[in-house]
């Protein structure tokens, strides 16, 4: 080796972790080395086996074989001849042997083999020379073993062996590095993959499920209304007890029929809102007449007898009313199932960035441990007088109100009540 | 509507779940409608080729063999029977694309009241 070498070898050692080497035509490197991004690491152990030796081979460890096996990822020789011959074999011949690989595996220590006496307290045995070779291993930041790296050939050095090895072991802890990465960045995508199949899945599992649910549930309904209509008419004295008995227990199917669509409709949202962007359609909302409009399904349908909306004449704003009702609907619903019955006070309240909602009950209140987990789905709290909860009301809420980019916060009080708070900025973001 | 208007009304009842089939058939044909059934697309177009040809017909979408959407297909490629309105009737939710896609006069989701079933029907019937 020549000092001009020597200082290409600095060079490159200083070049660690840069990706602008020159790849050139390209090393004769299996393609899952090229796949892995690892074309500027190994041009350097090219430059290196240009100015310091013969060939490199780089050795990984392949987990999948059990045991596992050191297998050959990339390899390089600098006579082009020489090259060709590996290449037509499929490969290099064993150049060192799978004991001298596995023990520098084991050990996580370089070494180099060879003819002559070793340079360092690092080398095992002989020195650069000829068939002298450089053994560094491959561990990932977790000191696991990945693989090897060889350098070696023909080439006598006559130059400072540590300076290379030292080298070798830069290169080898670059080429760890990129192997870890690259194999992170591998069970990632193989992860994400699989989630995504999840999602798929479970989407096309609650479409299937609901609409499976929704035929036999029509039936009923059908089958329940022509109960109704062909009841003995309850004008017929000797068939009122019959009719009423009829007409009840058709009420019932109906009710029934009811709770259970309103279930199905939950779960298809959750579903909806848990695996997909909200395709939100905003547009110009009065938010104190979409308010007053939730309001007035409950008072129509007497589940609530004290309502107290306390709001300006309007708050406009930009958001999707379909969404925004749900969200509104659903911690109406909660205040109305852990009200106790007492009166309910929404609160609306604005400034030029932002809308305030309070809504606020005034029933048992919720444990303050309890409030996190109601914000998950399928949580129930106690002393809800609703059975037909399925536990995802402030999840739902929650989630719309962040597609927004809002907030949803509660705040209870044991005896006193609870306090939903949605803060809605006037324009989805 | 009066029994009278609806004798020679057909309807083509397509779904794959034989209760809810008859179900409906039974609720239309109390009101005076005539129906056909079909268990899935394929004997939905053998109804269409084989028997009189229906005013409306009923369609479920998720069904074995032929589902609604390749039916539909079918349908509005046959120049005898492109032209009868289509009400459909499922449990999913439809997508603009298959709105677009199935162009129906109507909408039914599942579950479905009596009196909306009726009132469509005759809405259809009406204005045909």
């Amino acid at each position: 080796m020549t000092n001009g070498n020597q200082q290409s070898l600095e060079s490159l050692s200083s070049a660690k972790g840069r990706d602008d080497v020159d790849v050139g035509d390209g090393p004769p490197a299996p393609e899952r080395s090229e796949a892995a991004g690892l074309e500027a690491i190994t041009a350097r152990s090219r430059q290196v086996v240009d100015l310091a030796g013969e060939y490199y081979l780089l050795y990984r460890l392949d987990t999948r074989d059990h045991p596992a096996q050191l297998c050959i990822e990339a390899y390089y020789h600098a006579d082009p001849e020489q090259l060709r011959r590996w290449r037509c074999a499929g490969g290099p011949p064993e150049l060192v042997s799978p004991a001298l690989l596995e023990q520098t595996l084991a050990c996580s220590r370089s070494m180099t083999v060879g003819p002559v006496e070793p340079p360092s307290d690092r080398v095992a045995s002989s020195t650069w020379g000829r068939s002298a070779a450089v053994l560094a291993p491959l561990t990932t930041s977790h000191g696991d073993p990945i693989g090897v790296l060889v350098v070696g050939g023909e080439r006598e050095s006559g130059g400072d062996r540590s300076r290379l090895l030292a080298l070798v072991e830069t290169l080898a802890d670059d080429l760890a590095v990129r192997l870890e990465n690259a194999e992170l960045r591998e069970q990632l995508q193989t992860m994400r993959t699989q989630l995504e199949r999840t999602i798929d899945l479970q989407d096309h599992v609650t479409s299937v499920v609901t609409h499976e649910l929704r035929s036999p549930l029509s039936t009923i309904q059908l089958l329940a209304q022509l109960l109704r209509r062909e009841a003995p008419h309850a004008d017929d004295p000797n068939q009122t007890a019959a009719s009423e008995n009829i007409l009840t227990r058709a009420d019932s199917l109906e009710r029934q029929v009811r709770r259970m669509s309103s279930l199905i409709d939950r779960l298809s949202e959750v579903a909806k809102l848990s695996s997909s962007h909200l395709e939100l359609q905003p547009r110009d909302v009065d938010l104190v007449a979409l308010v007053e409009d939730v309001l007035e399904t409950y008072r129509d349908s007497d589940t609530v007898s004290d309502v107290h909306l306390e709001a300006p004449n309007a708050v406009r704003g930009e958001w999707d009313p379909n969404y925004l009702e749900r969200a509104v609907s659903n911690l109406v619903d909660n205040a109305v199932a852990y009200g106790e019955d007492r009166p309910i006070v929404i609160t609306l309240d604005s400034n030029d960035n932002h809308c305030d909602v309070y809504i606020r009950d005034h029933g048992h209140g919720l444990p303050e441990d309890e409030h996190d987990r109601l914000f998950e789905r399928f949580e129930c709290g106690g002393h809800a007088n609703s059975e037909e909860g399925l536990g995802v009301g402030l999840w739902v809420s929650r989630r719309i109100v962040e597609a927004f980019g809002g907030s949803l916060t509660m705040t209870s009080i044991s005896g006193e009540g609870t306090e939903c708070h949605m803060r809605l900025p006037r324009r989805v973001s | 509507m009066q029994v009278n208007d609806t004798m020679t009304t057909r309807i083509l009842v397509v779904e794959d779940e034989d209760d809810l089939r008859h179900s409906i058939s039974d609720i239309l044909e109390i009101e005076g409608y005539h129906t056909m059934g079909a268990c899935n697309g394929r004997e939905a177009l053998e109804c269409l080729h084989e028997q009189e040809r229906p005013e409306l017909i009923l369609l479920d979408l998720l069904m074995p063999e032929m589902d609604g959407w390749t039916f539909r297909e079918r349908q509005r490629a046959c120049a005898d029977f492109a032209t009868i309105p289509l009400v459909v009737f499922t449990g999913v939710t439809l997508s603009d694309d298959d709105r677009d896609t199935l162009a129906p006069v109507e909408i039914l989701e599942k579950p479905v009241l009596m009196d909306d079933l009726l009132d469509m029907v005759a809405s259809q019937v009406e204005g045909a």
